[in-house]
């Protein structure tokens, strides 16, 4: 089962003078296991629409489901996994081990068991475990996110809602986080962020949601994001669109470096035979 | 997110023009006066007074009782202690509870004073920007021999000013961490001393940091805690002087009453 | 402009942050500053603008040293310097407000703190913004509202920390932009980033690891240097592409590799002058 939202709205302040709409009749549905990426500019509503999903906020028309379940129940609750931009904002505690076994106390789990999930946990980050006696505090920016995520997989959520989680970290921070994502999605958790590093991300997602004033703009496969030639784009995938705008034959459906390489040489034999026909 | 209490609400009504020096010096004195009269005829004309000048001010008169609003419960709360607690000619008698006459005089003597205070406090908030009554308020400090306490006027007008800007970052960082922390099971309500430091360490780490941050920004542009001045002219116009005059003549007359 | 002198800098916890650094800077120049985090760019930031003093060796600020305390009014003046994160700049309620601070420490008269702050909201278009509170505006007004704060000092030499990592990528180029125009303008800048790909315009990069100058060129010679990847950094997706069509006997030359339009521009030139 799915998580469903069904002809969501949402506003702040409601009923002040300062009420502002934040979204507007949202219909989305994110599959167990898929890789989705929320794009939007700031203030569009992604960061709103993550916090409909485990319940955080309630909507004000319209109806949230997890697997058929309410958001604010407990149940739920552990069906999401939930990690924010900045690890900081949430690590508390003295050692990286009490970190993650947090949640899994908070959900009344045996110590046993608890052990063991944190073990799993911190596999699944590629976390040595030599680091679970350490401060969260000393470890760099991308290993402090890997512990969020960690203290998030150890209540083996169904779905992994992510917001910016690589925003602010240095280039080699960004990949160990995009590397772990890649694994725990093949692994079966579906994951979902809002981003605006489409660099990064793109190579990862399956499905795109394009939010803008606070409704959806475009939902589907990243190819046909790029077909209808929606923004924001990659630079890689900009260029290709440029090419495209140029008159050139070339598919748009580009998402690394090694694809843009061979569809240009594709495109360079296409027209040299051309050339050699005239 | 409530509704603004107190909240600046632009226009450019006489009131507005006034240099928040005049303002605020009136609301002091019209606080003061609020506690010192004594008959009724005196707090009408109190009533009367606050109206005239909110009709002036040009606002709609919801932004004054918005700042009374939540206050009334307690206003209400003072005038039962009153009603029920003053000795007196006895109205009724209820089991131990006997309110008298008399207590229901103090009662709502007492209740008007409150919501006067609230409302004149609400129509210098409402008609004066708050950093044009921070400067106002420094500008009336300076000559206090302040640097005895160890504190400038300026400071205390930097201190007031980036309080003022940085409330709302404050609360959208303990948003955050609620977001978070409930993410990761934690129960609020059920669990209050379990959830505190999952709650309180995150947030004053932040705190810190921001502040860090915002002390180093802060003294790349200069900041040195000793003498500024300020983009807000204060000139004392000859609408202030008769302002001044008028509430003068006012007092006297309630005083007079 | 600027001249570092043998600085070293450690933490508290006694991490080396910068170890004898040498640094001179010019005055008009675009340098950019490259490294991992914990490689001592933010501290080289912090010590370029006084705002930390060197343990060892010294700052000179066109001849005024960081450490005498004389000399702090006239390098606030001079140099200016915005961080990463917006919302913890500011220090007004208003856009105004907020631009008035830097003049204000400077004791100016009101009339001419309006002036400074007229100046300031015209270099960075945010005019229409002037009654608006600096929070209620987009990430990339806000991080320009900040900018405008420091310009409103009328500092010759600006240095940004990572003033773009916190924002989304068309903010990020809007704000460049603008920082680009005061560059030819004639300000000083000092561009500090974790993406390459900002300082593809740069007059110099520098590449910073551990407390040291790692490497140090324009753009071009520092972009194809091999040892960019065992530094951590990536190169920026436009500039790889290039590198591969290289090896396969198509040659984009390196002003070309900026942007995706001319990129493109110049397949199409490869592509159809056969």
């Amino acid at each position: 089962m799915p998580i469903i939202l069904e002809n969501v709205s949402f506003s702040y302040s409601r009923k002040t003078p300062l009420e502002t709409s934040a979204l507007r009749d949202v219909n989305l549905r994110i599959e167990k296991g898929e890789f989705v990426g929320i794009l939007g500019e700031k203030g569009a509503g992604k960061s709103t629409l993550t916090k409909l999903f485990n319940g955080v906020l309630k909507p004000e028309t319209g109806t949230v489901r997890v697997d058929g379940l309410d958001p604010s129940l407990r149940e739920a609750k552990r069906r999401i996994g939930m990690v924010f931009q900045q690890a900081a904002d949430q690590l508390f505690c003295k050692t990286v081990y009490e970190e993650i076994a947090f949640g899994l106390l908070n959900f009344g789990h045996s110590k046993k068991e608890t052990e063991e999930r944190v073990y799993e946990a911190i596999e699944a980050v590629s976390l040595d475990q030599t680091e679970l006696s350490r401060d969260p505090f000393s470890l760099s920016g991308g290993e402090m996110q890997r512990v969020a995520l960690a203290s998030a997989l150890a209540l083996r959520p169904d779905y992994l809602v992510l917001d910016e989680p690589i925003t602010g970290l240095d280039p080699s921070g960004k990949k160990e986080i995009l590397e772990t994502l890649k694994r725990i999605k093949e692994k079966g958790t579906a994951v979902v962020t809002v981003t605006h590093n489409l660099k990064g991300f793109f190579p990862l997602l399956e499905r795109i949601v394009l939010i803008r004033e606070g409704r959806i703009a475009f939902q589907g496969s990243r190819e046909s994001y790029l077909e209808k030639g929606c923004e924001p784009l990659p630079p890689i995938a900009s260029m290709m669109k440029e090419l495209r705008a140029r008159g050139m034959p070339v598919n748009l459906a580009v998402f690394t470096v090694e694809d843009a390489l061979e569809e240009i040489l594709r495109l360079k034999s296409i027209l040299g035979k051309e050339n050699s026909e005239n | 997110m409530q509704e603004p209490v107190f909240s600046y609400v632009p226009g450019a009504s006489l009131l507005h023009k006034l240099d928040p020096r005049t303002k605020i010096a009136a609301v002091m004195l019209l606080g003061v006066l609020t506690f010192r009269i004594d008959n009724f005829a005196g707090i009408v004309a109190l009533f009367v007074f606050f109206f005239a000048l909110a009709l002036l001010s040009g606002l709609p008169m919801k932004v004054f009782f918005r700042a009374v609003r939540p206050m009334m419960l307690f206003i209400f709360f003072i005038f039962l202690t009153q009603l029920f607690f003053t000795d007196g000619r006895a109205l009724a008698s209820y089991w131990v509870l006997k309110p008298s006459l008399e207590g229901l005089e103090k009662g709502f003597k007492l209740a008007a004073r409150f919501i006067l205070l609230l409302l004149f406090a609400a129509l210098l908030t409402a008609s004066t920007d708050p950093s044009a009554i921070t400067c106002g308020i420094e500008r009336m400090l300076r000559p206090l021999p302040l640097r005895w306490l160890g504190v400038s006027s300026f400071e205390l007008a930097t201190m007031m000013n980036i309080s003022i800007a940085f409330l709302p970052l404050l609360f959208e960082r303990v948003e955050r961490t609620k977001a978070a922390q409930a993410a990761r099971g934690i129960d609020f309500v059920k669990n209050p001393f379990h959830s505190v430091p999952a709650l309180a360490i995150p947030l004053l780490r932040g705190v810190i940091r921001d502040a860090e941050e915002l002390a180093l920004a802060m003294e790349s542009r200069g900041y040195q805690g000793s003498r500024r001045t300020s983009i807000h002219e204060l000139s004392m116009q000859k609408s202030d002087w008769k302002a001044l005059f008028i509430l003068a003549l006012f007092i006297i007359l309630v005083l007079v009453l | 402009m600027i001249r570092l002198e043998k600085v070293s800098y450690s933490y508290p916890d006694g991490t080396p942050a910068l170890e004898d650094l040498n640094l001179v800077i010019k005055k008009g120049e675009f340098i950019g500053v490259i490294g991992k985090n914990g490689s001592g760019k933010s501290t080289l930031a912090l010590q370029l603008s006084g705002l930390l003093k060197p343990q060892t060796g010294r700052v000179m600020i066109r001849e005024m040293d960081t450490r005498d305390p004389s000399k702090l009014s006239g390098i606030r003046k001079l140099v200016g310097i915005v961080f990463q994160n917006p919302e913890t700049q500011f220090v007004g309620r208003t856009v105004e407000e907020d631009l008035a601070f830097g003049p204000e420490n400077l004791c100016l008269p009101p009339v001419e703190i309006r002036k400074c702050v007229d100046l300031a909201l015209a270099e960075t278009g945010l005019e229409k913004y002037r009654h608006r509170s600096p929070k209620a505006l987009s990430g990339g007004q806000g991080q320009c509202v900040a900018l405008a704060g420091v310009l409103a000092m009328r500092p010759e030499c600006l240095i940004f920390d990572e003033v773009t990592s916190m924002l989304d990528p068309k903010s990020g180029i809007a704000v460049l932009e603008t920082i680009k125009k005061l560059h030819r303008k004639g300000k000083t800048i000092v561009y500090i980033t974790h993406n390459l790909e900002e300082l593809h315009d740069a007059d110099r990069i520098l590449i910073m690891e551990k407390g040291k100058m790692r490497l140090e060129g324009d753009p071009e010679s520092v972009f194809s240097d091999v040892s960019l990847q065992t530094l951590g950094l990536s190169l920026p997706s436009l500039i790889e592409l290039a590198e591969n069509l290289k090896m396969h006997g198509i040659v984009i030359p390196w002003e070309k590799t900026s942007t995706p339009q001319s990129f493109a521009e110049e397949i199409c030139r490869l592509f159809l002058k056969t």
